[in-house]
């Protein structure tokens, strides 16, 4: 059964509050809280090793902070900061495939985030594949025409692609100014609580807890 | 610039989250006043196209890279409470969808760059267009807004794991520099364009119209750009510099940095020509 | 039902492009705007419901005159199908976007869903509610736009070349299925045929004027525009 966004949300921060707190040395409750995300990942319905390997995309900014504990002879420090920054990317993404960045930014909302920021992100989003999509249809039309090898032309082309998207957003804005839209993105289903969810927070939160500070 | 989860630690990030929080909170209402639900989807395409020429890095020294910030920039069209925003959401789809610093982290990137990166190009920028100079208000705008939201970034990297030494610390400084000098110019090559357009200095945003030309500049950039390195940007290299002493440098080192003054100057003298180039009648579109 | 007194629109960009234009429509009436690229037939539809705003004329709509402050009651009353359905189409799923526009009238939810569904079923996308528009074919596409539109019972319909892209089984599926609404219809096209199928009268546009106007087959032969 799938949670709220909201209550999945704020088991996430907390976890990663949770994290946060622990200093290295603390290398017990950093290793009971690692369990917490790999448990989920277990149970959950993602690509699990897809997952753990986009986790280590985060590895070469902590590798570095890693890397200058490692020279100052402080391994433990060295280990500590590259398993948390793992562990706590790993729970984020896995919040991330269960939940779609849409519920993710309604869940926000509903927390209090301002309204006016989630609306521009949202709009963000999709002109992020309007984007794209027309860089795709420009790559495509410059391939027809032999550019293939033209770092030249691809660059040349930024300008175009950003003219073009501009158009197409201001016709998708046409469009919905035309159905009535007035700046406010209307909700398709609202947020639903459930007695569950006051459940599975309340249960998170002591897990969260008791694997912080019981040891 | 983007830290990720796990390398803060918690009183750097509840003393930020609360700022930030705040300063966000406020600029929303301030945003949403002034600019009007209208531009939202403004605000939306220029957020996805600063998106964009954020992902492309500069070589900016020895090894190193940097990216556009485009806080100054965003601040000079829209005003700072929108570009407030608009930064804000670019840091939070890089967070939520492509991983590109933490969640919990938000706290202190979104007080960096869409907070202290704005303000800090804002203010410089405000106060000399008010002289009647405002490219140079520009220049040291996207100069400070760069150095001071590195300098804090590294700064919180530094505080939380207590790992940075000194003279990483002044290596980061000259690199931090290089990458807000390609950003100040940048950006009043933008400047100037909105100049031609309206034919007057500008005094505060007025969006829509300037966007031709802003994006004019940025892809000016990003074609400069496009030879650009895959090297990791400034702060992830010099934490995987640290404990290196900046005395030790190598004369490749000289030699990469004349080379990337040398992308500086190139990229503005071509930001400059393209302005020129750009017909009239389409930059009044 | 559409009233237009000597409107006049120049973008900022070029020279004029409706030149005094007068335009009246009754209720229940079907009229196709037919001429030639850049006549004007779009900037001029496009002014029935407020996206460009009146420079220069008047324009009364439904009853309503056409100011910044009767913009949203007209917009309630004039449903527009824009000429790219991908343009129309923003949200994740089919369903989803046909509820848009009731959403933004203040439908409740639950009954926008099981409006919106009865709508899709009609228009033969049912099996398509979850889908991400841009993953139907050209025909589905352009239904699935023109039942957002239809699901926000407009007064007047009006429809930018709504055969762009289609074959000409679409064609015939989406003359079909308008000829059914019973409601005002202006469709800007170049297809005379879908023309014929769909409406009584034609206006025929040139250089920003209107050059003729009368029964869609005597306008069409008139100007051999079939």
């Amino acid at each position: 059964m799938k949670l709220d966004s909201r209550c999945s949300l704020i088991l996430l921060l907390a976890y990663l509050v949770a994290l946060s707190s622990i200093h290295p040395g603390h290398n017990l409750r950093l290793a009971l809280l690692c369990v917490l995300p790999l448990m989920l990942l277990l149970f959950s319905p993602v690509a699990k090793g897809e997952v753990l390997a986009q986790a280590a995309y985060v590895l070469p900014f902590s590798f570095a902070i890693a890397a200058v504990a490692l020279i100052r002879g402080n391994t433990a420090q060295a280990v500590f900061f590259l398993l948390r920054s793992y562990i706590s990317i790993l729970a984020v993404l896995i919040v991330t495939r269960l939940l779609s960045t849409l519920e993710l930014l309604r869940a926000m909302e509903a927390l209090g985030a301002p309204r006016f920021l989630i609306v521009v992100t949202e709009f963000l989003i999709r002109y992020l594949e309007v984007l794209r999509r027309e860089a795709d249809l420009m790559r495509l039309a410059a391939l027809c025409r032999g550019a293939a090898h033209s770092k030249l032309i691809a660059s040349a082309s930024l300008g175009m692609l950003f003219v073009r998207s501009l158009e197409r957003s201001t016709a998708i804005h046409n469009s919905m100014l035309a159905r009535g839209f007035n700046g406010r993105l209307p909700r398709m289903s609202p947020l639903a609580w459930r007695l569950s969810d006051t459940g599975a927070l309340m249960l998170g939160l002591a897990v969260i807890a008791g694997m912080r500070w019981s040891l | 610039m983007h830290i990720p989860d796990g390398i803060l630690s918690a009183p750097i990030l509840a003393g930020f989250g609360v700022a930030s929080a705040a300063g966000v909170a406020y600029s929303a209402k301030r945003a949403e006043a002034s600019t009007g639900a209208n531009r939202i989807p403004l605000l939306g395409v220029l957020g996805a196209f600063v998106f964009a020429a954020q992902m492309v890095n500069f070589p900016v020294g020895p090894g190193a890279s940097g990216h556009l910030l485009g806080g100054a920039l965003l601040a000079a069209t829209i005003g700072p409470w929108a570009a407030t925003i608009t930064m804000t959401s670019i840091l939070l789809v890089q967070s939520l969808v492509f991983q590109d610093g933490g969640v919990l982290a938000l706290a202190c990137n979104v007080f960096n760059m869409a907070l202290l990166g704005v303000w800090a190009a804002w203010l410089p920028f405000r106060s000399l267009s008010k002289a009647g100079h405002p490219r140079a208000g520009l220049f040291l705008g996207a100069l400070l807004s760069v150095l001071l939201s590195a300098v804090l970034a590294l700064g919180q990297v530094s505080w939380s794991s207590g790992v940075i030494g000194e003279k990483l610390w002044l290596f980061c400084l000259g690199l931090f520099t290089i990458t807000g000098l390609m950003e100040g110019a940048i950006s009043v090559a933008a400047w100037e364009a909105i100049e031609r357009l309206e034919g007057r200095a500008g005094h505060g945003p007025a969006p829509g119209r300037r966007v031709w030309i802003l994006a004019a500049s940025l892809c000016t950039a990003l074609a400069g750009a496009y030879l650009a390195s895959s090297a990791p940007d400034v702060l992830e290299y010099f934490q995987a510099r640290s404990g290196i002493s900046a005395a030790n440098l190598d004369p490749q080192w000289l030699r990469n940095a004349v080379a990337g003054l040398a992308a500086l100057l190139t990229l503005y003298a071509v930001s400059r020509l393209v302005v020129k180039l750009v017909p009239r009648g389409q930059q009044q579109n | 039902m559409i009233r237009v007194r000597d409107l006049h629109y120049r973008y900022s960009d070029s020279g004029p492009i409706l030149r005094g234009l007068d335009f009246t429509q009754a209720a229940g009436e079907s009229v196709a705007l037919l001429g030639a690229n850049g006549s004007g037939k779009t900037t001029f539809a496009l002014h029935l419901n407020g996206i460009l705003q009146c420079q220069q004329g008047e324009i009364e709509v439904c009853g309503i005159r056409l100011q910044p402050e009767t913009l949203e009651e007209v917009r309630r009353k004039v449903g527009f199908v824009f000429q790219s359905a991908e343009n129309q189409l923003f949200l994740p799923t089919v369903l989803e976007d046909a509820m848009f526009g009731l959403l933004n009238q203040g439908v409740p939810a639950a009954q926008a869903r099981s409006l919106a569904l009865a709508i899709l079923e009609t228009m033969h996308l049912a099996e398509y509610a979850d889908r991400n528009p841009f993953h139907l074919s050209a025909g589905e596409k352009r239904r699935a736009a023109l039942a957002g539109v239809l699901l926000m019972e407009p007064e007047l319909l009006i429809l930018d070349e709504p055969t762009t892209f289609l074959d000409p089984h679409g064609i015939r599926e989406l003359a079909v299925m308008l000829n059914r609404q019973p409601i005002s219809k202006l469709i800007v096209t170049h297809d005379a045929r879908f023309a014929l199928q769909t409406t009584t009268r034609a206006v025929f546009f040139d250089k920003g004027r209107i050059l003729a106007e009368g029964p869609t087959p005597e306008i069409i032969d008139r100007f051999d525009w079939l």
